[in-house]
């Protein structure tokens, strides 16, 4: 049996206030770095980068199109995940984190399918075709909205929950799809840049402000997974002490503006 | 490393592609904004729902317990 | 770990390798089925049904692009390095196309074999060059080419 130590971390990581007071604590730092690194990723990928010799500028959408993706498809792990240790330990926590990581996920992947349609237009000649990659794209848009659906579809927020834990577990299966979909099956859509094991295929000078991209993605989503949560937890916790505290509080230093 | 533009006309064009890529752009950015502003208004309104709910409570109570 | 929870845990994994099995073997049969893409040898062998839409494409063939002098018509080669596929288009070629790299055409088989083409696509490949570095790419390879042809 793992140390009582051990777990005790885990179960202080389902205390829905000790998340709230600690958050709290993150988002100014953490809104700084998101915006610093979206500012220079942006202005350097735009402005900076050289532009590619065969798609010209059209190329920089990739400044977009790539950190969105990864996130639309990460983001589902870390929802099906926070769903699974929902339905095994029935941490409500867990389940407000799925509930949250569904519409950021959704709009993700909206924006991931967007300006890859935008970028389709001048470069391949079309803004959408059915491809293996594009279709199975689509499919985890209409796995992230139906998470979100089922939580709302239940009276008991419980059962909603359940039902959303579930269909999300069950859509995993479609990101390793997502992402061989380009080696499985003749794609228009061309095979990774960014590759697990090797350099990517791509110049450095262009490759840097990517990554700055990234990163920002990655702290963008962590701000906005937090900000969810934290709104949702003062709906569920809405009957306990500190949470009136807090609200009393609030509505003191409103009225003394 | 330097900039890619000669002046401010030259970076909206970006050579014919400047739709594509600044429609992507604002598209992306006005999304993201809204994926922050939506839970840090929903987070104020449940605090003041929050608040007046407490206050009609503690209302009716104060209500009961007079004479 | 506590039995109940254990049992849960199963329960979940169970689920997502059940849900896993299904969902691959789908893809595995759709996958088979509607891969209407055929290659040029695949054409060459009659493997390809006629009067219906298909998708084909390959390398466009250097040097094998006819415009025609008073109307959008195209007329190109593509290949998949075993055979060679005619396609004959009107409308219009996207920026990308050009010889040497890929291209993807919908339309259907005519008798003679030749794809008459409804819409035509790029393709391009994973890798990003900034132009003067694809530009001494070229050069050095121009170059390479004349050292080979003077020996």
């Amino acid at each position: 049996m793992a140390s009582s130590k051990g777990w005790t971390w885990f179960y202080r990581l389902g205390s829905p206030r000790w998340f709230y007071e600690t958050t709290g604590r993150w988002l100014p730092w953490l809104g700084a770095v998101t915006l610093l690194l979206i500012s220079i990723g942006l202005v350097w990928g735009l402005g900076f980068a050289p532009q590619d010799a065969k798609q010209g500028n059209s190329f920089r959408i990739i400044y977009l199109h790539v950190p969105v993706s990864f996130l639309a498809l990460a983001g589902y792990y870390l929802m099906a995940i926070a769903g699974a240790i929902g339905l095994v330990w029935r941490m409500k926590l867990s389940y407000v984190v799925m509930k949250s990581a569904a519409p950021i996920g959704a709009a993700l992947t909206f924006l991931a399918l967007f300006t890859g349609a935008i970028w389709g237009k001048p470069t391949w000649g079309t803004y959408w075709v059915w491809d293996a990659r594009i279709t199975s794209m689509l499919i985890l848009l209409f796995l992230y909205l139906g998470v979100l659906a089922l939580q709302y579809a239940f009276h008991s927020q419980e059962a909603g929950s359940k039902a959303g834990a579930i269909l999300a577990l069950v859509g995993t299966i479609n990101i390793p799809i997502i992402y061989k979909s380009v080696d499985w099956w003749y794609t228009l859509h061309q095979p990774a840049t960014i590759k697990l094991t090797s350099a990517p295929s791509m110049h450095p000078d262009m490759f840097q402000p990517l990554l700055v991209m990234i990163a920002a993605l990655y702290c963008f989503y962590a701000l906005a997974l937090i900000l969810f949560t934290r709104a949702e937890i003062l709906r569920r916790e809405r009957d306990a002490t500190w949470v009136r505290d807090l609200a009393l509080q609030a509505e003191s230093s409103r009225e003394n503006e | 490393m330097q900039f890619q533009f000669e002046n401010l006309e030259e970076l909206l064009v970006m050579a014919g592609h400047g739709e594509y890529v600044w429609t992507a752009v604002l598209v992306s950015l006005l999304t993201m904004a809204w994926l922050l502003v939506k839970p840090l208004q929903q987070h104020q309104h449940n605090l003041r729902d929050i608040a007046r709910q407490h206050r009609r409570e503690q209302q009716r109570q104060t209500t009961n317990e007079a004479p | 770990m506590h039995p109940i929870r254990k049992q849960r845990l199963q329960m979940v994994i169970l689920l997502v390798v059940a849900a896993s099995a299904i969902v691959g073997l789908m893809m595995y049969m759709i996958g088979q089925n509607a891969n209407y893409f055929y290659t040029p040898w695949q054409i060459t062998n009659g493997e390809a049904p006629q009067s219906v839409n298909i998708r084909a494409g390959g390398m466009v063939v250097d040097n094998s692009v006819v415009r025609s002098p008073d109307s959008l018509d195209v007329r190109f080669k593509v290949t998949d390095g075993r055979a060679v596929l005619e396609v004959h288009y009107g409308g219009i070629l996207p920026d990308l196309f050009a010889e040497g790299e890929a291209a993807i055409a919908s339309g259907q088989l005519d008798q003679n074999l030749v794809l008459q083409a409804t819409e035509v696509l790029a393709k391009h490949d994973e890798n990003y060059t900034p132009p003067e570095v694809a530009e001494a790419m070229n050069q050095a390879h121009q170059q390479k080419q004349r050292e080979e042809l003077a020996q």
